[in-house]
């Protein structure tokens, strides 16, 4: 089996996605959702942080000002990613090679980069992750699709800060 | 951009709800308005706003480090230092200010994924 190429990296034209046809479509699938779940206002707390946690008054005040404008950046950000992992014609792509290449600027990836994480947290706060490494999720769910799922998407983050770093 | 769209249209909301608050006391008497001044008024307003990240099992340590760095412009090796003051203290002070910066500060770490708070210093 031949050994998995790096999905993201920096070149001289901007920062190179190389994700499957599957791949992508989980993505895009996986945003979706989110972008559903934020629309509908049933998005995880864990997407909303409190900003005053010993001052009620403040935080409630914080959220009303600024919890919209948070949503709208999520939003966004997420509308950059399922640009750039829909945005190809899957035609165009040779069905024998297993990577679709793009190529983006920094600010398309922070925001692929933030939708990333976002989903992270859900997955994560779902499957209850844990401190431990080596048990980071309960026994029951080390084998779940979630788990995979969360495992992939954390793979598919640590190339993005990688590509990233300078 | 994301941050840059942010700091143009957020600021002003912030600003707003700052000058909504009035930091002075008025009371209305018999013989016209008295000004009352909070006996720990200048205090209040001198004392700076900490943004405190907390530690989740779920924010990758190379992440949260990368995010320091892009937001406070920090060194990588400060920011690894304030990463792993999150990690292994549970949290770590990341920036300070008035509270319009630190509520700013705060958003921002939000965009990113980070459970952020602030606080007053003490």
């Amino acid at each position: 089996m031949a050994f998995r190429r790096r999905p993201i990296r920096r070149t001289r034209h901007g920062y190179r996605v190389e994700l499957s046809d599957d791949e992508r479509a989980v993505l895009v699938r996986m945003v979706d959702e989110l972008a559903g779940l934020l629309r509908a206002g049933e998005a995880p707390q864990r997407l909303f942080p409190t900003a005053y946690p010993n001052d009620p008054e403040r935080d409630e005040e914080y959220q009303r000002l600024m919890r919209d404008e948070l949503l709208s950046s999520r939003l966004a950000a997420i509308e950059v990613m399922h640009t750039m992992l829909a945005g190809g014609d899957p035609d165009e792509h040779d069905p024998g090679d297993p990577a679709a290449d793009m190529t983006f600027t920094e600010t398309q990836l922070v925001s692929f980069m933030q939708s990333l994480n976002a989903l992270r947290l859900v997955l994560g706060e779902m499957l209850d992750v844990g401190e431990d490494p080596d048990h980071e999720v309960a026994e029951g769910l080390q084998d779940s699709p979630e788990h995979h799922l969360y495992q992939y998407l954390s793979w598919l983050l640590e190339w993005c800060v990688r590509a990233l770093s300078r | 951009m994301v941050n840059a769209r942010w700091s143009a249209s957020a600021t002003s909301a912030v600003g707003g709800l700052r000058h909504g608050q009035p930091t002075a006391t008025v009371t209305a008497t018999d013989t016209g308005t008295v000004t009352e001044i909070e006996p720990d008024q200048a205090t209040e307003v001198d004392r700076p706003w900490v943004v405190i990240v907390w530690n989740d099992p779920i924010n990758l340590m190379s992440y949260v480090t990368w995010v320091l760095q892009k937001l406070f412009g920090y060194s990588i090796e400060k920011a690894t230092e304030l990463m792993l003051d999150v990690h292994h203290k549970g949290r770590a002070a990341v920036a300070e200010g008035t509270r319009e910066q630190a509520e700013m500060h705060v958003f921002r770490l939000h965009e990113h994924g980070l459970w952020a708070t602030m606080e007053h210093d003490r």
